[in-house]
């Protein structure tokens, strides 16, 4: 009992220390790659530390809803991690309060109230970028729901531990056609909801080309700084769910020791830089996308993993 | 499935789910030289699957496919293609279609359905441990295919299309037939490079005439050449 | 205390009439007390059912009698309560209270018979009356120019599924040996052959699917609910959308025979029209600039969700898996009874708006800056919950449906399978469109920029009913396993199994195993606001930054906060562009200038969107009467010998008939 409350916590821990890193090896790989020097790695840090010491300007037209929202959007996705298997293959003590579907809905509940903050303190670009990530999110939250239907399918379950276990356990399911169709449609999600090249450009700087960006516009001070970590960690623990849970669910501590929980925290976060990697090629030799291209881009993987779930209908 | 598949037959339905993926890239892919390089993966997988089934079935005559795959398409059809084409094909990035491709996709995802339906009677004279894979991806292939040879105004991705038909037919044919003649293999090969290259030098006739591959606008029959029109080539 | 019910109807009775004699004040609260006791006798009623209540008239000399299963009980009681805010508050036009207060009490009597009644004739006529309410209610308050024409629309269409009803009936009558009670249609529906059978269950699905807004009959919601003030739209999806839901279900699961063939392909009828009509009523919705017709359109959709549950119950049920079909049927009801509270919230929200001069439309007034806390949280709660955001109810019971239609995979039948799979696609769309469409909702009509158009505060009613609807639906969420329990008995009456009690696991909310899925509401009230420590903690050593209050920042220029706000075009315009082959939207601008077409004197801009089904099923409908009626007009030519031939023809006919 003790033993995994204490685990909770070092995955919390985790997720917090960790997740601004992955934006910075992020940022500082594509320099490399386009022959740059770029930021040091941990320049998400000192943004971070920044901001914490910074005097706050709020809108004279906003509402509570403006100052509540940083928390929730900071809130949403640690609370995800205490549900997903982030070190550990078996559920930890917080884990019993949502399944995987739920925890998409957990992840909607940040960006509802994200919206909300954008729309709230009458700046003119916040709603644009609102109105716009739902139009990116109508597409692409269906596509969470639906890979874990097909989870579902698979597995038997959408918890993400016995979905864990059940892909650890036999390589045939997890070879089929349909888990192919899967992985890309949630690769092309997390592009998606980490606002990552293809569908917008996290390194722009102007207001009307902006999609997730611009929501944040208005915060400043400790409010911009709980926004952008909690977008870290938002872009970890969907990470997190790709790789433990559907792409490469080995490595994570089996047993409840403390040295195997130590133990898989650098496996993990190697497993993340190799996805930094993917990313990193994707990022570098895709261009942005017209803004109405982007609904093509959902749609495709919309249809993508549809079309592995009605495999996965045929098959079963 | 009652039994455990095998490794080899794991690996072929991952063979399948990526030739599947290709299918849908080739219907939502806007540029030639995409369709191109997503015709080449796909005529990969489509080898990597015949090698596969060959070492499940101890078949050398899949084999033989495959290596009659692996050189005919990915090599010979883009070297065809890239002889009797000018550049000016390649680089333009946007092919024109009659839909758009939200709609498109939805289609092809209706197409997918089909194809499974398609495939069920036929299941029973397949292995069990290639059922999910070979013959249902195949027909799908087969039929997004068919689907984008109709709905491009381009005359290269559509000459794609019909590849893509035919890779789609092989894909459910190796696993229906284990001994397929090598000959036959052997002649649509070499029936479909005459394909490629006959299409191919039709496609710079066409563009030599009009200026343009757009076979979507050659909408009209004329009698009489038009004066200027240059000499037929 | 069952007999609290009767109560309730005599106390509508007396409002009614009171309404009708002028005595407004006195009248309103009779129909508040009465929907009070209904609440109160349904609730203590609920875990059995209520007994055999009649009351004292008669029909064709038969006592009509009421009898209440624990589902109605339950669905009344949820469309009830905001009933009650609803007649609380009364509609915010004060001079035109009588008209309202006596529509809502014949909304009120038609619901309880709906709910109640055993036989075909009194139920006919109590659907007609829960109709007609409606209408009197729309006619009376008439806020737009439209209501007579909208009106009409709806009362056209409604008429459209009574027939349907009345045919169904009939049918299943015959079955019957001829007698309408309600008893003998379960014995009346086995009888029917496989088609007759099937066919019954397309005109159940037409005659209740009209007043449930199902394809292509949502298309009198809005112009009917925008009609009206948001106190009618209160009562139409509450208490009158719940009872037309519980008609449909009680044809569908109770009189048609639990395994038939055919009966998994009504299934994947209910369940393809449902998702469809989930998806369009939801696209929509989004593209509204009004509350009442954004919420009308709102209430369609989880109309729709409900019916696509009921579908997959129905599938369940022929494929032969009755626990499946339990718990499908019990998310169906759970789904509406959550909406109903929510739903209630957010009209009566817009009535504050509106008492306060803020009119319908949605605009960025910084409503919730300038009121009360209460009202902003329980706008709050009732927005999040019908966009499906933990942890309130409306997020448990579309998590419930998804997990509903993800049973798929139990099914043998490879179309039930396959329906389900692509039902739950369609739904995820719905789901994501419907939270873009309260995001708009929340966002253009209660915050932004409120320096300008502002005459009073909201009134201090609005402000708590507001609030009690917010928590009822944390409350309802929180609650949900101890909750659930009031639904086991219909269960176990239903399916033979405890669906209801199976759903919950300690508080976790399970569907059926919790080796599937399972989530609590209650666990993450208590466990979100603990992780706020953390931010809280992290923020405890920045005390000393000051937070400076300033007008925005619009890059350096001078811009008028209230002509640069958001609209809702503005917000709704990347969606309608992209999904223009559903709107076909038009768009048109008039200019008119002097001489040089530099000054230009008055722009007009218009927008809309078109309907789907308006154009293609009911215009020409509409033209078909009017071409008929063009015809006929020869009958009324004026000349007296044809009206004489006429009644020769007449003479001559019922001789004929009479002599046969």
């Amino acid at each position: 009992m003790a033993f995994r409350i204490l685990c909770n916590a070092l995955q919390a821990i985790v997720a917090l220390a960790l997740s601004p890193l992955i934006g910075g090896v992020l940022s500082r790989l594509k320099e490399i790659v386009q022959s740059k020097r770029g930021p040091s790695v941990l320049q998400p840090y000192r943004d971070l530390w920044k901001l914490f010491h910074k005097d706050e300007v709020v809108s004279d037209q906003s509402s509570w809803i403006f100052r509540a929202t940083p928390y929730v959007v900071f809130v949403t996705p640690l609370f995800v991690v205490l549900l997903i298997p982030v070190l550990t293959s078996y559920p930890l003590f917080l884990a019993f309060m949502a399944d995987m579907v739920g925890a998409g809905f957990i992840l909607a509940l940040g960006g509802f109230f994200a919206c909300l903050g954008a729309v709230d303190p009458a700046n003119p670009y916040g709603p644009m970028g609102a109105s716009r990530t739902r139009m990116v999110g109508f597409l692409a939250e269906p596509v969470f729901v639906i890979v874990f239907f097909t989870v579902s399918f698979v597995a038997g379950s959408t918890i993400p531990y016995i979905v864990q276990a059940q892909w650890t356990r036999s390589a045939g399911s997890f070879l089929a056609p349909a888990h192919v169709l899967l992985i890309a449609a949630f690769l092309m999600l997390i592009l998606a909801e980490a606002g990552r090249i293809p569908v917008d450009n996290p390194t722009g700087h102007f207001e009307l080309a902006m999609i997730d960006e611009s929501k944040g516009l208005e915060y400043s001070g400790r409010g911009a700084a709980l926004m952008k970590w909690g977008g870290h960690m938002k872009l970890m623990v969907l990470m997190c769910v790709f790789l433990n849970v559907l792409v490469t669910p080995w490595g994570l501590a089996a047993r409840q020791q403390l040295a195997a929980v130590l133990l898989a925290i650098p496996l993990v976060a190697l497993k993340i830089l190799a996805l930094i990697l993917v990313l990193v090629v994707i990022e570098s030799s895709l261009s942005k996308l017209r803004l109405f291209r982007i609904t093509e881009f959902l749609g495709a993987a919309f249809i993508t993993c549809v079309a592995a779930m009605i495999a996965r209908t045929f098959a079963a | 499935m009652s039994h455990l598949p095998s490794l080899l037959a794991a690996l072929n339905a991952l063979a399948g789910g990526l030739f599947l993926l290709s299918a849908f890239a080739m219907v939502a892919t806007r540029q030639t030289r995409g369709c191109l390089a997503l015709f080449i993966y796909q005529s990969l997988l489509l080898a990597a699957s015949a090698f596969l089934l060959a070492g499940e079935y101890g078949s050398a005559h899949l084999a033989g496919v495959g290596v009659v795959n692996l050189i005919s398409k990915p090599i010979v059809v883009p070297l065809i293609l890239r002889r009797t084409l000018s550049s000016e094909i390649y680089t333009r990035r946007e092919i024109e279609q009659a839909l758009n491709i939200p709609t498109s996709l939805t289609i092809a995802l209706a197409l997918a359905v089909l194809a499974y339906f398609l495939a069920i009677p036929i299941l029973q004279s397949v292995a069990p441990q290639f059922r999910s894979a070979n013959v249902p991806i195949g027909f799908a292939g087969l039929l997004l295919g068919a689907y984008t040879l109709s709905v491009r105004r381009e005359a290269v991705p559509m000459l794609i299309g019909i590849l893509a038909m035919e890779n789609g037919a092989f894909f459910a044919g190796i696993a229906l037939s284990r001994e397929l003649p090598l000959i036959v293999e052997l002649a649509i090969a070499s029936d479909g490079l005459i394909l490629v290259f006959v299409a191919g030098v039709l496609v710079r006739t066409i563009q030599r005439r009009l200026g343009s591959t757009r076979v979507g606008e050659l909408a009209a029959l004329r009698e009489a050449q038009a004066p200027g029109a240059g000499r037929p080539a | 205390m069952p007999e609290l019910l009767i109560a309730a109807f005599w106390l509508w009775v007396a409002g009614l009439a009171l309404a009708l004699l002028g005595a407004t004040q006195v009248s309103r609260w009779a129909i508040v007390l009465g929907a009070a006791a209904g609440i109160w006798g349904a609730l203590s009623a609920l875990p059995q059912g209520g007994g055999e209540l009649s009351l004292p008239l008669t029909l064709y000399d038969q006592a009509v009698r009421l009898h209440f299963s624990p589902e109605a009980l339950w669905l009344m009681a949820f469309g009830l309560i905001p009933g009650a805010l609803a007649a609380a508050l009364c509609t915010p036009l004060r001079a035109r209270r009588r008209g309202w207060l006596a529509g809502s009490a014949l909304s009120f009597l038609g619901a309880l018979g709906v709910f109640g009644l055993q036989d075909g004739y009194s139920f006919l006529i109590a659907w007609e009356l829960m109709s007609l309410g409606g209408a009197v209610m729309l006619l009376a308050e008439h806020t737009s120019l439209e209501t007579g024409r909208s009106t009409l629309y709806m009362l056209a269409l409604l008429e459209v599924g009574a027939v349907a009803i009345l045919l169904a009936l009939l049918l299943l009558a015959q079955g019957a040996a001829g007698s309408l009670g309600f008893g003998g249609f379960t014995a009346g529906g086995a009888h029917l052959s496989a088609g007759m059978r099937g066919f019954v269950g397309v005109l159940l699905l037409v005659g209740f699917g009209a007043k449930l807004g199902l394809l292509p009959f949502y298309e009198w919601f809005p112009g009917a609910y925008a009609s009206g003030s948001g106190a009618s739209g209160a009562l139409l999806s509450g208490v009158v959308l719940n009872a037309a839901f519980f008609a449909l279900s009680r044809g569908l699961i109770d009189w048609l025979p639990a395994s038939a063939p055919g009966l998994l392909g009504l299934g994947v009828l209910v369940t393809v029209i449902g998702v469809l009509s989930s998806i369009l009523a939801v696209l929509f919705a989004f593209q509204q600039d009004d509350w009442r017709r954004l919420l009308s359109f709102s209430s369609a959709e989880n109309a729709a969700i409900a019916v696509t549950s009921l579908g997959a119950s129905l599938i369940f049920r022929g494929d032969g898996r009755s626990d499946l079909a339990g718990l499908a049927w019990t998310v169906a009801i759970l789904h509406l009874s959550g909406h109903a509270l929510a739903k209630g919230g957010l009209f009566l929200a817009a009535d504050g708006v509106f008492a306060a001069g803020g009119g319908y439309r949605l605009a960025q007034h910084g409503w919730l800056r300038t009121t009360s806390l209460l009202f902003g949280i329980g706008a709050l709660f009732a927005t999040m919950s019908l966009a499906a955001l933990p942890p309130q109810i409306g997020f448990a019971t579309e998590w419930f449906t998804f997990q509903t239609v993800f049973q798929g995979f139990h099914l043998v039948s490879l179309g039930g399978r396959l329906t389900l799979a692509l039902a739950g696609a369609g739904l995820a769309i719905t789901a994501a469109v419907a939270l873009a469409t309260f995001v708009k909702a929340f966002g253009i009509g209660l915050l932004g920029d409120g320096r300008e158009a502002r005459s009073a505060p909201i009134g201090w009613g609005y402000n708590a009913a507001v609030l009690l609807l917010g928590l009822a639906v944390l409350a309802t969420a929180v609650g949900l396993p101890v909750w659930l329990r009031g639904l086991d008995t219909a269960d176990v009456v239903r399916f033979g199994t405890h669906a209801a009690r199976e759903m919950s696991s300690g508080w976790l909310l399970v569907p059926l195993t919790d080796r599937f899925a399972f989530i609590s509401p209650s666990k993450l009230v208590i466990a979100m606001p603990l992780l706020a420590i953390i931010p809280l903690l992290l923020l405890l050593n920045a005390r000393r930054h000051a937070v400076r209050r300033a007008p925005v920042w619009y890059g350096g220029l001078r811009e008028d906060p209230q002509r640069s706000a958001t609209t809702t075009l503005t917000f709704a315009n990347a969606m309608r562009t992209f999904y223009s082959f559903i709107y076909r939207p038009t768009l048109d601008t008039a200019r008119e200038h002097r001489a040089v077409s530099y000054f230009i004197r008055r722009l007009q801009f218009e927008h809309d969107i078109a309907d789907v089904f308006g154009p293609i099923l009911f215009a020409p409908v509409r033209r078909a009467v009017w071409r008929i009626s063009g015809r006929l007009r020869a009958l009324q030519s004026g000349d007296l010998n044809f009206y004489l031939a006429l009644l020769g023809i007449l003479l001559i006919v019922i001789l004929a008939l009479t002599l046969r």
